[in-house]
């Protein structure tokens, strides 16, 4: 963790302006939603919708799409602005290396560091680590703007939701040592890849290229055999966090109709929580895939050392 | 399906696997927007005919048969597609590990040894991302399932909400997914050219960093890695304002469909539309349909993206097939 | 033994080689001295049939296609290049060789009291690019395979740049031994490595001559 805390202090100011920005897109986007919820309301009591009315929820749809575009565009450069700080880094960090600690370089490890690890790193944060941040960042908002409209039907949503919470988090650590045993085989397995490449003119010479296959196809059966426990966890998992998640929407359904029914909150107000929880719930369908690749990017992270320097 | 992929399959034995995986797994989307949009629709008249007593037993019938198909999904993802994604990795590197082993040295010094790890390892990952990963082609072809049976649906429950519906989103996806992200791939090829570079600068300074402290080379080293890094960043931003733009289009239609949808089916109700149950239901089919949009649009992009893994792999497997010895 | 004729050698279109000939009878040892980057390498890997001419002919041991070529050859490079698998594996590189002949090879590559205080000891694992190991044990464990493989002709490129004086003069003893009545060309930038040699070919600023003979062979 301790280079994501450099990489996130290094880019600040990035990181707070995308912080504040998916803040004002995400209260944009929930401020028109209880805008349609009115609507609902307006279409329940077969009341006429005034061209105000229209205008304004126009308005708003605007906003969020300009806000949203922000929100994404800010928060991308952010993430490639920490890409940019680890590739440095772990160079400037190679550099110095021999110089300040008069140590050798295990080349191996550090040019499979360079191939894998910090590959890998890179790539999640170019394309995967704003996602993740931001698709949580709306789950806990939405949450909130929940609790404001209406506490008890929050706690309907709420208490089920922490249930697959615990779910996730206990599975999530069951998955991130299979993830991290096959992480390790990948890591072997490529770098047979490497030694292969490397040693290639001996291969030739000594005609090994039947052992090299040999060597390489064990790594890759030990890989393929960790890798298939990480698939078959992660549909399982996948599966039941998906049918969880699915049951916060049924009890809103029916705790939400029987309010309705007894008076206590109006449709739209159902419909609201409907169209809100889909960022909840969605978020936490999806946490099993997210936690396994946090792990996998914090493990390849705690790989990776960068100049502490910057 | 580009056409290197289907080549590539095919030479690894495993294209009639690969289809009979996505014919079992391509009906789950649809199926789950069926029951999602049949349990809203009967939870909401169940509330608005003030009819208490049957919500509890909806519940409990809606919860069977998202246990029944979730188990459905469960199943084909744990056993067949699991074990086809393994066999795709195991065969493709195996492949590639022996054309690589069948070239001469002089034929293997064409490519620097950092951009022939990057062959055997990454590109390999993208070309089983390609296939099997989150939103690439598998989720795009159970997307496009699901968008064309959503949409059937739709025409038979309103053929003018469907008109409408389809109105906003076409336009907006041929925008969003055609013209917007038309670059995206040119710009990852131009940051993965560049990483491939930046990753060639590591072998040096790995392998011979003392000779760099001795001869002070550190800081023209470091200034070239900068260099290169610097041009990852760039050609991934241009990637990045294009993919916000296509968010921001696809968002622009979602919310304006939505909102055009319950403002002309308001007007609707009590003639061609039933109820508020219906439209809700009508609107759920139109979500699912937008969803099914929207993974395709981002599976383009992200197929796009892990081509370029594709199209370096095929080179190789290629040269082996034309390569006499 | 080893011919090369009109031998002419280009690396991306720029020639390295143009018009290069020479013979090496069979059981000479001639050696190549010349500064790092010259081509002794270069011309090492030709005679090896790891790289093909653009023009020409090599013939090595009466076989002229690179592929048999590389058969009739066994090559010490400067860095061993051993493979992540066991210290047998790395000696026979997978091939099927009599115990008795792989008994001999460790003697011979001077491993035995090494490869004897290893628990396992030839199955011992190497590790990933065996860094764990001394440059002069990786060293004589390519030498061993070289001696294994048990060829007509040994091509030495800078088999002990990266050693020692000590590990070089073990290393260069073995080599010796091993190489008695066997065909030698010996790539170095140390003529004194070269003691006892039948021919000395030198590279030096586009020239190679035969220092034994005072003849410029081939100059470009």
């Amino acid at each position: 963790m301790s280079v994501l805390r450099i990489l996130i202090k290094r880019n600040r100011i990035w990181v707070a302006i995308s912080i504040i920005l998916s803040l004002v897109a995400n209260l944009t986007n929930m401020i028109y939603m209880y805008y349609v919820g009115e609507l609902v309301n307006k279409i329940e009591e077969r009341a006429v919708v005034s061209m105000a009315f229209i205008v304004l929820l126009a308005a708003f749809i605007l906003l969020s799409v300009a806000t949203l575009f922000m929100n994404q565009y800010v928060g991308r450069i952010t993430a490639e602005k920490m890409a940019h700080t680890l590739r440095i880094g772990y160079a400037s960090k190679l550099i110095h290396r021999s110089a300040e600690q008069g140590k050798e370089c295990d080349t191996a490890a550090a040019m499979s560091v360079a191939q894998n690890e910090l590959a890998q790193s890179d790539g999640y944060l170019t394309n995967t680590f704003f996602d993740i941040t931001g698709m949580l960042f709306t789950g806990i908002l939405a949450m909130a703007f929940m609790f404001l409209q209406n506490v008890l039907l929050t706690l309907v949503l709420l208490i089920p939701t922490l249930l697959i919470l615990i779910y996730v988090g206990f599975s999530s650590r069951s998955l991130s040592t299979i993830v991290s045993a096959a992480q390790d085989e990948k890591r072997k397995m490529n770098q047979a890849g490497f030694t292969t490449v490397h040693a290639f003119p001996a291969v030739k010479i000594f005609e090994g290229e039947e052992l090299c296959k040999k060597a390489m196809d064990e790594r890759l059966v030990s890989w393929t055999k960790h890798q298939t426990k990480v698939g078959r966890f992660a549909a399982l998992y996948n599966t039941l966090s998906g049918i969880l998640s699915r049951v916060p929407l049924m009890l809103l359904l029916l705790a939400g109709g029987y309010m309705v029914i007894k008076g206590k909150i109006l449709m739209g107000t159902l419909i609201l929580f409907l169209n809100l929880q889909n960022s909840l719930t969605q978020a936490i369908m999806n946490l099993p895939n997210w936690i396994a690749g946090f792990k996998v990017f914090t493990t390849n992270l705690s790989r990776i050392e960068i100049e502490k320097r910057g | 399906m580009n056409h290197r992929v289907i080549r590539i399959l095919k030479e690894l034995g495993l294209w009639k696997t690969f289809v009979i995986v996505m014919i079992l797994r391509s009906p789950f989307d649809f199926l789950n927007s069926v029951l999602n949009a049949n349990m809203l629709e009967s939870f909401i008249r169940l509330t608005d005919q003030r009819d208490g007593d049957n919500l509890s037993r909806t519940f409990w019938i809606f919860l069977l048969f998202t246990l029944l198909l979730f188990a459905y999904n469960a199943s084909i993802w744990a056993t067949v597609a699991v074990k086809t994604d393994m066999m795709l990795h195991r065969r493709l590197r195996m492949k590639l590990l022996e054309s690589m082993l069948s070239r001469t040295q002089q034929e293997m010094e064409e490519y620097s040894e950092g951009d022939w790890i990057t062959r055997l390892n990454s590109d390999v990952d993208k070309v089983a991302d390609y296939l099997t990963a989150p939103i690439n082609f598998m989720h795009s072809m159970i997307a496009v399932v699901n968008f064309v049976l959503s949409s059937v649906i739709l025409i038979m429950l309103n053929p003018t909400l469907f008109g409408v519906s389809l109105f906003l989103m076409i336009p907006f996806f041929i925008l969003s997914s055609i013209v917007i992200v038309k670059n995206i791939p040119k710009f990852r090829k131009n940051a993965q050219e560049s990483f491939a570079r930046y990753t060639n600068w590591m072998e040096p300074i790995i392998e011979a960093g003392d000779a760099i402290t001795v001869f002070d080379g550190q800081d023209i080293v470091l200034d070239k890695v900068r260099e290169e890094s610097e041009k990852i960043m760039r050609e991934n931003v241009k990637a990045h304002r294009r993919t916000a733009w296509s968010l921001a289009v696809s968002a622009a239609s979602g919310m304006t469909g939505y909102l055009l949808l319950l403002l002309i089916g308001n007007s609707m109700i009590g003639t061609m539309i039933k109820d508020f149950a219906a439209l809700i239901k009508i609107t759920q089919y139109r979500g699912r349909m937008m969803m099914g949009v929207m993974c395709v649009n981002s599976g383009i992009n992200n197929m796009k993206s892990n081509l370029t893994g594709v199209v370096r792999v095929d080179e190789i497997l290629k040269a082996e097939t034309t390569d006499p010895g | 033994m080893i011919e090369l004729r009109n031998v002419t050698y280009k690396y991306e279109d720029h020639p390295v080689f143009q018009g290069i000939s020479f013979r090496v009878e069979k059981g000479q040892k001639v050696g190549i001295v010349g500064e790092s980057g010259c081509g002794k390498s270069t011309l090492l890997k030709l005679i090896a049939g790891l790289y093909t001419p653009a023009s020409g002919e090599i013939i090595v041991a009466g076989k002229s296609a690179a592929a048999e070529i590389t058969k009739k050859v066994t090559v010490v490079m400067q860095s061993p290049m051993l493979l992540p698998m066991s210290i047998r594996e790395n000696i026979t590189m997978g091939h099927d060789y009599p115990e008795e002949w792989i008994d001999m090879v460790i003697d011979a590559a001077n491993i035995r009291s090494w490869i004897d205080t290893l628990d396992k000891g030839l199955d011992t694992y190497l590790g990933d690019r065996a860094d764990e190991l001394s440059g002069g044990q990786a060293q004589r464990i390519a030498i061993a395979r070289a001696i294994c493989k048990n060829a007509e002709i040994l091509l030495l490129d800078e088999p002990t740049s990266a050693l020692d004086g000590e590990n070089a003069a073990c290393v260069l003893e073995a080599l010796n031994r091993y190489a008695a009545d066997k065909t030698v060309i010996h790539v170095t930038h140390r003529p004194e490595h070269l003691s006892g040699y039948d021919r000395i070919f030198s590279m030096k600023a586009g020239k190679l001559s035969d220092e034994t003979a005072g003849v410029i062979i081939y100059e470009s």
